[in-house]
């Protein structure tokens, strides 16, 4: 028996799979660790391109489009970064 | 199977042919996308304040964030991504000629009231807890963003009611699709600010 299971169901799986991970993270640390608050942010980051890219459709999108949500994505995940760091 | 795979990641919605690859199509409506990446940098000032806050006060804040309830939160991301799956196949399945695009707008707007009902009863019990917007400023933060973010669900609700009735008309008109698959755009939009805007202020300290 074969299952189909299409390109935005598997997305929304990785998502949720994410999610526990980010809940398991989050709510086991001890104090505020810096490695753990990256972390966070990667996911959460990789989760955002994820719902851009395949539920928005952006990944079939013109390329200045995707160039823009791309560019969204790294450049605020950098000052978030920079910012955790700094802190 | 491999080649179902490859065939499903190819095609587009409500289409078994290839997709263009290059160049490829604006999704919704240009504009849509000036209002929706306009919105995303607005909530990346509001992410970088918060940043900014911790950054000036580590203990303040996350010593105040330890009075949320962050499980609500696990559970409201869990229900803004369902509903994230639920539109791109309502919008996928609309005009098929049968009641699967109205259905499962109909679970989206399940999805969207179990998010609003949870963070006013989040809401609530910061607030009974002695938890207010006065209280500094990582709760005023708290409450302003999060309210902002609620008021784009509560339009994003509104919008889901529409593409429900949409859904119903036997024979969508090209204007009728185009407008749900805007619809769409709008709620994963509403999703995906709420993946960054959760683990900022219940989680990363």
């Amino acid at each position: 028996m074969t299952v189909r299971i299409d390109r935005q169901t598997a997305v929304w799986m990785f998502l949720v799979g994410a999610t526990v991970l980010t809940a398991v993270l989050g709510l086991e640390q001890h104090g505020g660790s810096t490695a753990v608050g990256l972390a966070l942010l990667v996911i959460a980051f990789v989760k955002v391109r994820l719902v851009a890219l395949h539920f928005m459709e952006v990944r079939d999108a013109p390329l200045a489009l995707r160039l823009l949500v791309e560019g969204y994505v790294v450049v605020t995940l950098v000052v978030l970064v920079v910012l955790r760091v700094a802190s | 199977m491999g080649t179902d795979v490859m065939a499903t990641l190819h095609a587009p919605p409500g289409s078994g042919s290839p997709a263009p690859r290059r160049g490829g199509r604006i999704p919704g409506e240009e504009g849509l996308w000036v209002f929706i990446l306009g919105d995303m940098a607005i909530f990346a000032l509001f992410f970088g304040t918060i940043a900014v806050t911790r950054g000036q006060d580590p203990a303040m804040f996350d010593a105040a964030q330890q009075h949320l309830h962050p499980w609500l939160g696990i559970v409201n991301t869990a229900l803004l991504l369902t509903g994230s799956l639920l539109v791109v196949h309502g919008v996928r399945r609309l005009g098929d000629g049968t009641a699967a695009s109205s259905r499962l707008f109909a679970l989206t707007l399940v999805c969207a009231l179990g998010f609003v009902a949870i963070k006013v009863a989040e809401y609530s019990l910061l607030v009974g807890e002695g938890h207010t917007g006065a209280t500094n400023d990582f709760f005023m933060y708290y409450f302003v963003f999060t309210g902002i973010h609620l008021a784009h669900l509560v339009i994003g609700t509104v919008v889901v009611a529409f593409l429900l009735r949409v859904a119903r008309t036997p024979e969508p008109t090209e204007g009728q699709r185009r407008f749900v698959e805007c619809g769409g755009i709008y709620w994963h939009m509403v999703d995906l600010l709420w993946l960054v805007l959760f683990p900022l202020l219940y989680l990363i300290r």
